[in-house]
């Protein structure tokens, strides 16, 4: 209630009130904006939610960003942006945020600490971890989300600074996939296409992608397509992308390997192939055609439970269209046998010549902002730059590069996240950094997780909250500053480079990642070999000579100040490549294996781990509930309007057939029940999901308490979209 | 030279003064400061000239193009400065099946400019103007006292009241913009282009909702357009041609509780129940000023509802429309008329207290009627204005047209509680007073009207509850479900106020004030719950709203 005296006119039209709303033109480039946010200045940047790397226009008084605006001008996102990308800096002005290193006492609470405190416990714990047990007994788990200088020097802190080996990040849970596949199909993880590849195709494929609220703005660029183009969708679900579709391929749930040997043994059987193509620029074909034999039509209707009308138009789509590309996200990456699902597209575009054109290609859509900074550059699964730790002259490159001594190059493969998890269980993993990511939310049979995080002797939690549901089991709490807080990069999915930088302070002594990183070499003792290291640019100068004749090659890129004036570079870039502003690979047929080939890569498709049975009937599918939504929601949930725009509670997408049968009404409650886990959320009850099938939003903390934990063989990637559950109606 | 461990602590030092160091101005603002004055063209979505007579200007939504990214939410919120957590655009989804295939469609909704504007009509400030060239509803922050009756009366639900401003704010269509030929802020927010600034016939908004046809003119699962005449239009080819529902059609949902208000209507009702009942016995003084105090409790409650007390003396700008202004107006003569009976009916005693004001009233008699003649007509007349005032505080909430706050439900309850509580306050007054003989009638009354009222109010809420086709179906499981307690507290408290009600008229032990003191606060109390419920459960129909979970 507020008291306040006005003069004695009958209409007050303007007053403070009125004030506080009025708009003024913003200058910049900009339209009208909020006079009480006017900027002095704006600057460009990209956006830290996920791959498709908007640029953002943030507006700065004083220096700080107080609004943003989409950038009409950066190529990726032409003037727009989702909800997250408008709300980006709310995350950063959250309440929660941590402002010390905390570390936990004896009663279990968090208490805040001094960085050198903090430093000098996790030094000796990690140090006496491996002084006890060698240098195999401890972890991190990194990140998609941080720039790509710092997860570089992450990478070589860990490998060569501390001498650690076992190390994993979550784009196993993202991208893992399409690296694998990428890198075993053309020979290096080489994602071909540009996004201007969208307006240019005259048929589009999505599998197991849901663009209109995963990556809305891609979707953007689909309705700028002029050839009003064949949309074909291959999900079990009806999306939204579904209801945009001029095809609905609503398969059974991991019958899609199979739907895609089908559709490929039909082009083959039709003569509607492009032999040509495939002389000249692949290798395998001819094993691959009679292995497809087998998937014939009527094997391949029954097991997907498509008709054999759909499968037939799907294939002809494709012989008809000139420009055909092919794109996939999570529900291809996150299966049991995703690899060979990658590869199985793949090989559609090669045989159809659909890849190096304007409009097609077997293109991945990645998840998370950097999870392309992650393959190239976390030196994890790669050394630094896509390299391969087991090559000599490779290590010997890397050591000359950072002026290393090339035995601090380690030639063993690192544990991928899902055998860390089971090292810790073996007793093996004793203390474990987890960075930017929340591992008790989102690891596949969740609390499986948890169990075995409790039992660590040692946890960092490196993060901006101190609330996520890892750090709450942390026994040291680093308070991370965030995207908008520091300067670096990120590569979206197109390969293109973009910047960010700071146009926030971290709140309290927060540091950046890359900062932190720093500190831990100084502590431990081998500051010293980080020298080069000074900034985030001077890292990406590093970053840019390890990328030297590197398929990936990006030493054309002067520096920061280049990548800020063009909007962003897409790799590879040379001194002497044209700057255009989108550019795709594989023009010219040649691929990266040394042959300069291709290959066609394929398995009989094998059973899930979890069929459904008679006390677990129905198949668990996951995935994302809405734009307004990132993943564990730890950085979406902070922004008021993200809130507005999510039901706030999890939900479970059930048929109305099976809500009748099983009693239950809309909105009511129900239990989920699995193998691992009973949980209890409220029934959307949808036609959007088939009978037999539910779907619940990866985003609310029960999701992953129920699915099981199963991997691809190749990409160790977990299986999301697959488990088996009962659903009850909840007792009033 | 420095230790390793001094190194490392100047290192801390000069990474948090790193960190803090802001460099985007520096390094990179300079090469934007030289872009021009870029604005984008939206043309196409935009319409070409200014509205004609009998024109205006409308929302278009493609629901075809809409694919549910929900941007211009945020978009909105961005480019208008909004608070943190306010939006002027809301988001929901209809699904269902149609043309045999499952459906789902995004929908986006802001202020739809109506015709005839709830808000506009409902405002007792005419804090509303709709500008008579562009045809947009704009609000007047600095002119309204954040009474929020304009809530209640948009069935869209389009002002949204803030607690720390005082205030409501609401969608102006970006008028700003548009006068310089920029996109509103939603506009330009669109990755799809689905949304459109359009100009609209008025008279053919208002011919379009005439028919049957109404809703299918408008939206599926929404308000009846016919209320307010909303003027957006929803396009589309695909959608809404078969069964497609609101994903949150079958959730119920609580309301603002508006205490002050609560506390006003039930006071302000017992005072005009006790002035009818003062009417029926003569030579009253306590009853009247027993009556006197509830109604002062009353107003003084109202204005706590108010965001803009101080601003509250325009209320009577709005009663050309507004029932909240006549409601204003009507209790304005009924609080002197009802203070001129209490003091009249004192005035004996006040006379003999102060011998002076005897004295005066003794000289100046010969102008004035003879007081005790003017009594009857005074206390009657107090008690006819004071029911008129309830009836004028059922219209404010019938004029919202919300279902569940229909004319029956209205003015049963409010009439119902006017009769109950007078009966009893009346009832303990003469309990008080030791005028049994007076109490026990009140008391029989009190128990009539009790009993009659329990059983109404159960039976709605039964039948409503069984049918779930009733427009009131959700508000009666917001009572079932959202607020489990009441009913059964209020069922206790109908056992209670009957027993002390049936120990009153037999005077049990000659206790009969505590008898009659008891069944007042039990009915009092009785009726608070119920009032908290007319609100709390009083939601109307709504736009198309998000999975509810």
């Amino acid at each position: 209630m507020k008291l306040k005296f006005s003069k004695p006119v009958l209409r007050e039209w303007t007053g403070p009130l009125t004030e506080d709303l009025v708009l003024h033109p913003g200058k910049f480039g900009l339209g009208k904006v909020p006079a009480k946010f006017a900027p002095d200045a704006t600057t460009t940047m990209v956006c830290g939610f996920c791959s498709t790397g908007c640029g953002l226009k943030i507006h700065l008084k004083d220096g700080e960003a107080v609004n943003l605006t989409a950038d009409e001008n950066y190529p990726v996102n032409l003037g727009m942006a989702c909800p997250k990308g408008w709300e980006a800096l709310a995350p950063l002005s959250a309440p929660d945020r941590g402002t010390t290193p905390l570390l936990r006492d004896a009663n279990g609470k968090f208490q805040p600490t001094t960085w050198d405190d903090a430093m000098k416990l996790f030094a000796s714990k990690f140090k006496d971890i491996m002084a006890r047990h060698g240098n195999e007994n401890v972890a991190f788990l990194g990140t998609g989300q941080i720039c790509t200088e710092e997860m570089a020097l992450l990478g070589a802190l860990w490998k060569f600074g501390m001498g650690a080996l076992h190390c994993d990040s979550n784009t196993r849970q993202c991208m893992a996939t399409a690296h694998t596949a990428y890198k075993q199909s053309f020979g290096f993880d080489a994602p071909p296409f540009t996004y201007a590849d969208f307006e240019a195709s005259d048929v589009l494929v999505f599998v197991g992608a849901n663009p209109c609220i995963a990556h809305p703005i891609m979707w953007q660029r689909v309705l700028q397509n002029k050839n009003s183009p064949q949309i074909i969708v291959v999900d079990p679900r009806r999306t939204e992308t579904a209801m945009n579709a001029t095809q609905h391929v609503a398969l059974k749930p991991k019958s899609d390997l199979v739907l895609l040997y089908g559709i490929a043994n039909l082009l083959i059987q039709n003569d509607w192939i492009d032999l040509e193509f495939i002389e000249r620029n692949t290798n395998d074909f001819a094993d691959f055609a009679s292995f497809a034999r087998q998937f014939t039509l009527e094997k391949v209707a029954a097991e997907t439970n498509l008709s054999p009308e759909e499968i037939l138009q799907f294939a002809e789509t494709i012989h008809r269209g000139k420009a055909v590309s092919f794109w996939w996200t999570m529900g291809v990456n996150q299966g049991h046998e995703a690899t060979r699902t990658a590869q199985a597209i793949i090989n559609l575009a090669l045989m159809t010549g659909n890849i190096g054109r304007p409009g097609t290609g077997a293109n991945s859509i990645t998840g998370q902002c950097n999870a392309m900074g992650s393959r190239l550059y976390a030196n994890i699964t790669s050394l630094l730059g896509g390299h391969d730790f087991q090559n000599s002259e490779h290590r010997k490159k890397i050591s000359s590069i950072l002026e290393i001594p090339e035995q601090k190059i380690p030639t063993a493969p690192s544990w991928a996240y899902d055998q860390i998890v089971q090292g810790i269980a073996d007793g093996k993993i004793k203390g474990l950094w987890v960075m930017a990511t929340n591992s008790s939310h989102s690891w596949i049979d969740r609390d499986n997780f948890n169990r075995l995080a409790d039992k660590l002797e040692f946890l960092v939690v490196q993060d901006l909250y101190p609330t996520t549901e890892t750090a709450q089991r942390a026994h040291l709490f680093l308070p991370a500053a965030g995207w908008g807080e520091k300067e670096g990069t990120l590569i979206n999915s197109e390969r293109r480079i973009g910047l960010v930088k700071k146009v926030r302070r971290a709140p309290g002594q927060a540091l950046s990642d890359f900062n932190i990183c720093k500190l831990v070499a100084g502590y431990w003792g081998c500051g010293e070999m980080f020298r080069k290291w000074s900034s985030p640019e001077a890292a990406f100068q590093l970053m840019k000579e390890i990328s030297r004749s590197q398929p990936c090659d990006i030493t054309g890129i002067a520096d920061y100040k280049h990548l800020d004036d063009e909007g962003g570079i897409q790799w590879p870039f040379q001194k002497d490549s044209s700057l255009q502003k989108e550019r795709r690979l594989f023009a010219d047929g040649k691929f990266f294996h040394e042959d300069g080939k291709a290959k066609f890569l394929f398995d009989a498709p094998r059973p899930v781990a979890e069929p459904t049975d008679a006390e677990f009937p129905f198949v668990l599918l996951t995935g994302r509930g809405t734009s307004a939504q990132w993943h564990t929601n730890t950085r979406t949930e902070k922004s008021d309007v993200l809130r507005k725009l999510y039901p706030a509670n999890a939900y479970v997408e059930i048929n109305p057939a099976d809500a009748a049968r099983l009693g239950i009404a809309p909105n009511s409650k129900a239990s989920v029940i699995s193998r691992r886990a009973k949980v209890e959320c409220t029934a959307f009850v949808t036609a959007g999901v088939r009978a037999g099938q539910i779907f619940i939003p990866m985003h609310y903390g029960i999701t992953n308490k129920l699915t099981r934990s199963d991997f691809d063989p190749h990409s160790r990637q977990p299986s999301y979209k697959h488990c088996a559950v009962r659903v009850d109606a909840m007792k009033k | 030279m420095k230790s390793i461990a001094e190194n490392n602590l100047t290192l801390i030092d000069e990474l948090l003064t790193e960190q803090r160091t802001l460099t985007a101005v520096e390094r990179f603002s300079q090469h934007h400061d030289r872009n021009g004055h870029s604005e984008k063209i939206y043309s196409a979505l935009m319409p070409a000239r200014s509205p004609n007579l009998g024109e205006q200007y409308a929302f278009q939504v493609d629901l075809d193009a809409c694919s549910g990214c929900k941007a211009c939410v945020a978009g909105c919120h961005s480019l208008n400065g909004l608070e943190e957590n306010e939006t002027w655009r809301e988001v929901g989804l209809l699904h269902g099946v149609a043309e045999e295939k499952p459906f789902q469609q995004t929908v986006t909704t802001a202020c739809h400019h109506c015709v005839d504007p709830g808000c506009l009509n409902g405002c007792p400030v005419k804090a509303y103007d709709k500008d008579p060239v562009t045809g947009i509803v704009r609000h007047l922050d600095d002119q309204c006292i954040g009474c929020q009756y304009c809530v209640m009366k948009c069935p869209y639900e389009v002002p949204k009241y803030s607690e720390k401003l005082g205030i409501v704010r609401k969608c102006d269509m970006c008028v700003s913009r548009l006068a310089v030929g920029e996109a509103p802020a939603c506009v330009q927010s669109c990755p799809n282009g689905a949304i459109a600034i359009t100009l609209v016939n008025q008279a053919e908004i208002r011919t379009q909702f005439q028919n049957g046809e109404a809703q299918k003119n408008f939206l599926a699962d929404s308000p009846n357009p016919k209320i307010t005449q909303p003027t957006t239009r929803y396009l589309s080819k695909r959608a809404l041609k078969g069964m497609v529902f609101a994903a949150d059609h079958n959730a119920p949902r609580l309301d603002n509780p508006h205490w002050p208000l609560v506390v006003m209507l039930v006071f302000t009702q017992a005072a005009a129940g006790m002035f009818l009942a003062a009417t029926i016995v003569p030579t009253t003084p306590v009853l009247l000023l027993a009556a006197f105090m509830l109604l002062n409790i009353g107003l003084l409650a109202a204005p706590l509802h108010l965001g803009q007390p101080l601003k509250a003396w325009r209320a009577f700008l709005g009663w050309r429309t507004s029932w909240l202004s006549r409601e204003i107006i009507a209790f304005n003569q009924f609080a002197p008329l009802a203070a001129a009976a209490t003091t009249l009916a004192w005035l004996p005693f006040l006379t003999q207290k102060f011998p002076k004001l005897g004295e005066l009233l003794q000289k100046i008699s010969a102008w004035l009627p003879p007081l005790e003649k003017l009594q009857l007509p005074l206390t009657l007349g107090a008690a006819v204005v004071g029911l008129g005032c309830i009836f004028v505080s059922g219209m404010v909430y019938v004029d919202t047209k919300r279902a569940i706050w229909s004319p029956r439900y209205s003015f049963g309850n409010f009439f119902g509680t006017t009769l109950l509580l007078g009966a009893t306050f009346a009832a303990a007054t003469f309990a008080a007073l030791g005028k049994i003989n007076f109490a026990q009638p009140f008391a029989i009354a009190a128990l009539v009207v009790r009993t009659a009222l329990f059983i109404w109010r159960r039976m709605e809420l039964r039948a409503a509850l069984k049918n779930s086709a009733s427009p009131i179906h959700l508000n009666a499981r917001a009572i079932r479900e959202l607020l489990p307690r009441t009913t059964p507290i209020r069922t206790a408290l109908f056992v209670a106020s009957t027993i002390f009600g049936l120990l009153t008229i037999t005077n049990v032990g000659g206790a009969v004030l505590i008898w009659a003191g008891a069944a007042t606060l039990a009915t009092l109390l009785s009726e608070i719950i119920a009032r908290y419920v007319f609100f709390r459960a009083g939601a109307g129909k709504k736009m198309p709203g998000g999975i509810a979970a």
